[in-house]
């Protein structure tokens, strides 16, 4: 397999860290976005980080000139991509929307991806073409997509087995860590990861400030972790891991192992969730 | 140096039993020996006694009433799959806990003590077995890295039960995704799946919460494990 050409939608934190990841892999690379400004001001960004890398000697002036040659915004992409991956909102109504204006615009041959992290694969794959089914999947990055390692590659009910394989070899070889898996609720490590957190919530019961400080310190001598769960929690925000742990529960039919813990919704309700606010299970100020 | 009069209770299911018979202290295997049987008194004088016996909770009860009656000295346990608190609260000897059953990839240990004139003897007895101590301010149950590797490694077993992806694929997830220093198969392969079921079966004894029920296919390593 070959991937040359590369489309990217969404040029938030996630499609231009993608964007420029396949752009380090060789790929040539367009990236879109409903609001062009936003996609130039990602390039420009990309540019600039690709010049702070190239001082500190991590590329070569070939490899910065070449990467900014082989990145561009476009308005429409070309219809001989071999990858369009999406990473817009998690909106399965407009992601449905955009891939059928898609699978019209695109050359057959053209793979389809979701970077979404809590949608059904099959929901958004269901909506297209027989054809595009069979080459619908999920390739989901981890911020930051250019330094994360993992990607998981999401196998959709339509999906060939060859098309997994062939990405997972393909993605190996460009320096990724990829791991395959089927379409259910959180993936692998949304799933997993649920009672690092869930299970450090009960135990620490209440807000306990000496407790939580010692969990996270247990974990992180003991477990080898490098983060506790209280001060991951409030860098990636409390808010957020309350509602990616709501969505996983709700869809395994509320099943105990992933119900969301009551000190969650208190420190949501109270507005203080975590970094971001400066007050979380920590305070920042 | 010289050594503190320390004595050791194991059995062959712990899984740090080899390092535990190498240590410099007595030490009593209690599938086969019966300490206070021989005309030997060191067990009667000793400073400490650590009970490091894998065993069920109601057997590990029954244990510890029996040693306390045994011996005159405070004993330390291993109460990695109990609930530690609650056993803490029965047995006024009972001084301190550890949860040496739960290996840790960065070679540390929990550790529990309510006495302050023992912790240099627990101190000792880690020093021993080369692992670093993490002293907490309870046993709880379980206490926090035992509790907490468990519930992680027994919905690794749920999700592959569930084919959601094959145990390589979700080793490499864990580890280049969220930076697991390992991923959750490796881990419980490490730990070993009988102290983790031990742990998650205990703890939904004691609290009749369904989001602590074993995985089957946890409990069949766990068992096979036990059959060997």
């Amino acid at each position: 397999m070959k991937l040359q050409k590369v489309a990217i939608l969404g040029a938030g934190t996630m499609g231009s860290g993608i964007a420029g990841w396949f752009t380090q892999a060789g790929c040539i690379v367009e990236l879109a976005d409903a609001n062009i400004e936003q996609a130039e001001r990602a390039i420009d960004n990309l540019h600039k980080g690709w010049d702070k890398l190239l001082e500190r000697g991590k590329f070569s002036e070939k490899e910065v000139k070449s990467f900014k040659e082989n990145i561009s915004v476009t308005e429409e992409f070309s219809k001989d991509c071999d990858l369009l991956l999406e990473a817009i909102i998690e909106d399965l109504p407009i992601k449905i929307e955009v891939f059928q204006k898609f699978d019209r615009h695109f050359d057959e041959k053209t793979i389809f991806a979701s970077n979404t992290s809590s949608i059904p694969i099959d929901a958004m794959a269901k909506e297209l073409t027989e054809k595009r089914r069979s080459q619908f999947l999920g390739l989901h990055f981890f911020n930051p997509a250019q330094i994360m390692k993992l990607v998981e590659i999401i196998k959709g009910h339509w999906t060939t087995d060859d098309l997994t394989s062939d990405l997972k070899e393909w993605f190996s070889n460009a320096g990724k860590k990829p791991a395959l898996c089927q379409d259910g609720p959180g993936f692998i490590v949304n799933r997993l990861a649920r009672n690092f957190y869930g299970e450090s919530l009960r135990l620490a019961g209440t807000e306990n400030k000496e407790k939580i400080k010692e969990i996270d310190h247990v974990l992180k001598e003991c477990g080898g972790f490098r983060m506790g769960p209280f001060e991951l929690m409030d860098l990636i925000g409390i808010d957020i891991n309350y509602a990616v742990t709501e969505s996983v529960w709700k869809s395994f039919y509320h099943e105990p192992r992933f119900a969301p813990h009551a000190l969650q919704r208190k420190m949501v309700t109270s507005g203080r969730l975590g970094r971001k606010t400066k007050r979380g299970f920590y305070d920042y100020e | 140096m010289t050594t503190s009069n320390l004595i050791i209770l194991s059995n062959k299911e712990h899984p740090l039993y080899e390092e535990l018979k190498k240590l410099p202290f007595h030490f009593y295997d209690l599938e086969k020996d019966e300490p206070s049987a021989g005309k030997e008194t060191r067990y009667q004088d000793a400073d400490c006694v650590f009970d490091m016996t894998l065993v069920t909770s109601p057997i590990k009860e029954k244990l510890l009433r029996h040693i306390c009656v045994q011996f005159k000295a405070p004993v330390i346990s291993d109460l990695s799959c109990h609930w530690g608190e609650g056993l803490i609260n029965q047995f006024p000897r009972l001084a301190g806990g550890v949860a040496l059953a739960f290996k840790s990839p960065k070679g540390a240990v929990e550790t529990f003590c309510r006495e302050e004139k023992l912790k240099p003897f627990l101190s000792e007895f880690i020093a021993a077995l080369n692992l670093k101590e993490v002293s907490v301010t309870s046993p709880g149950h379980g206490f926090i890295y035992p509790r907490t590797i468990s519930m992680l490694v027994n919905e690794a077993y749920y999700s592959l039960e569930d084919k959601l992806a094959e145990r390589e694929d979700m080793d490499t997830a864990m580890k280049f995704g969220v930076n697991y220093p390992l991923g959750l198969f490796e881990w419980s392969e490490l730990i070993g799946a009988r102290p983790i079921s031990m742990l998650l079966e205990d703890l939904y004894q004691v609290t009749k919460e369904p989001r602590y029920r074993l995985c089957p296919a946890l409990k069949l390593k766990a068992l096979k494990k036990e059959l060997q």
